[in-house]
């Protein structure tokens, strides 16, 4: 990881508010903004991120460790991409294990950004990749207007502060109504900055993988995301 | 050292002391994986893990005036290091620290599996044989993906683990009466 300049790490502790879908878009919009990115899936038990990308290739051995594929400028690793699409049973004791041998064999050489997604809940993917990425990274933290979101969304706020992981801030996907929402309450009650709402876009969820990358570039989601990303502070085009 | 071919190392696993208790004569050591070395390091491999050991011991002596007689190192099989190598690492790192003298045995422990739906127990190499060697090759970057191309031997189950066989380990440590 020391060849990576800035660690981007995608969590919100809830599943289903789209933390996957956000990191890959994420990570297209700043790989087509002259940065070199790559995209670590460390959805262990849900991985998605070859699937929204349309990732065919696999990891390639070299000298360096595991070099992944790469769609059009942007590095793509996802243990799917090593179990092949079969299931991946693991336990607690494991996960921490599998995270950090991920993060050891991955070449992804020098990186701009890397942008991590992770799965749902407060467990070892989050507090790994916290202990490694926060020297020279931040977490931006996904909700959705829901109590339920909000809910978990402060815990990993919390645990993040606890940490010392820098938050880059707090985006609301799938918001309805311009009104102050639960979100934004959250945002400003941690003083944790609010990047902005991600109108809910039926399109996208049920296109969300059939969707080519350019197409999913071109969608109002994307458009509001990249606002956010702005927001957080990245240069992007 | 593995059932696959080895071509690219993984990482190094760094004997690291978690917990030591009296036993016998001498100090007895515990290390586990802590895996904190980054990539570049692979190259030196078998030194990296050999200067973990010595820390180790220098760490658990350190200030007591106690002097190591001898010890032992036990290598997971999953951890693909080189016995030769490690072997003569530890000769010249030990020679050139402050433990010069102390004498050590070296062992494999074999890598084992456990099915957690039924309690079968079953040998690393059981647990793969009847797979491809590119299957085979997955599973050697990443022993975890196991449950992903087998599955318990007598039940079938997905619910596999790995017992033993990671990392290295510093065990039953002497130290030499003053």
């Amino acid at each position: 990881m020391r060849l990576i300049s800035y660690t981007v790490i995608i969590t919100g502790g809830k599943g289903g508010v789209g933390k996957s879908l956000i990191a890959a878009t994420a990570a297209l919009i700043l790989s087509t903004s002259s940065s070199k990115v790559g995209l670590l899936d460390l959805d262990l038990h849900g991985p998605s991120a070859s699937i929204i990308l349309g990732v065919g290739g696999a990891p390639v051995e070299s000298e360096e460790g595991l070099t992944p594929p790469t769609v059009d400028c942007l590095e793509v690793m996802s243990l799917d991409l090593l179990a092949k699409g079969r299931p991946l049973p693991l336990r607690g004791e494991s996960k921490e294990e599998v995270v950090k041998e991920v993060l050891a064999l991955t070449a992804f050489g020098s990186l701009d950004y890397l942008v991590v997604d992770l799965p749902p809940g407060t467990g070892d993917e989050l507090l790994t990749v916290s202990k490694y990425a926060r020297q020279s990274g931040g977490a931006i933290v996904v909700t959705t207007p829901t109590k339920l979101s909000i809910a978990v969304a402060a815990k990993v706020v919390e645990i993040l502060a606890s940490m010392s992981m820098p938050i880059l801030g707090l985006v609301e996907n799938m918001a309805i109504g311009q009104a102050d929402s639960l979100s934004e309450t959250l945002a400003r009650e941690t003083g944790v900055k609010f990047l902005g709402r991600i109108p809910f876009d039926p399109a996208i969820f049920s296109d969300a993988g059939r969707l080519s990358r350019n197409e999913l570039l071109n969608t109002r989601f994307a458009a509001s995301l990249r606002s956010a990303l702005m927001n957080a502070g990245f240069k992007v085009e | 050292m593995g059932p696959w071919p080895r071509r690219i190392r993984r990482r190094p696993p760094k004997p690291q002391i978690v917990g030591s208790s009296p036993t016998g004569p001498g100090l007895r050591v515990i290390g586990l994986w802590a895996g904190k070395a980054p990539v570049g390091l692979r190259l030196m491999h078998e030194y990296v893990i050999a200067r973990g050991v010595i820390d180790s011991l220098l760490k658990a002596v350190s200030g007591s005036g106690r002097r190591i007689r001898d010890f032992r190192v036990v290598v997971g099989e999953l951890s693909m290091l080189n016995m030769e190598l490690l072997n003569e690492a530890l000769t010249r790192l030990l020679e050139a620290s402050e433990l010069r003298g102390a004498g050590f045995r070296m062992e494999v422990e074999p890598a084992s599996v456990g099915c957690g739906s039924c309690g079968f127990s079953m040998s690393f190499r059981e647990a793969v044989s009847g797979l491809s060697e590119e299957e085979k090759e997955m599973i050697h970057f990443i022993p975890d993906l196991l449950a992903s191309y087998t599955s318990c031997k007598r039940c079938g189950s997905l619910d596999l683990r790995i017992v033993s066989g990671r990392g290295v380990s510093v065990r039953d440590v002497s130290i030499l009466e003053q």
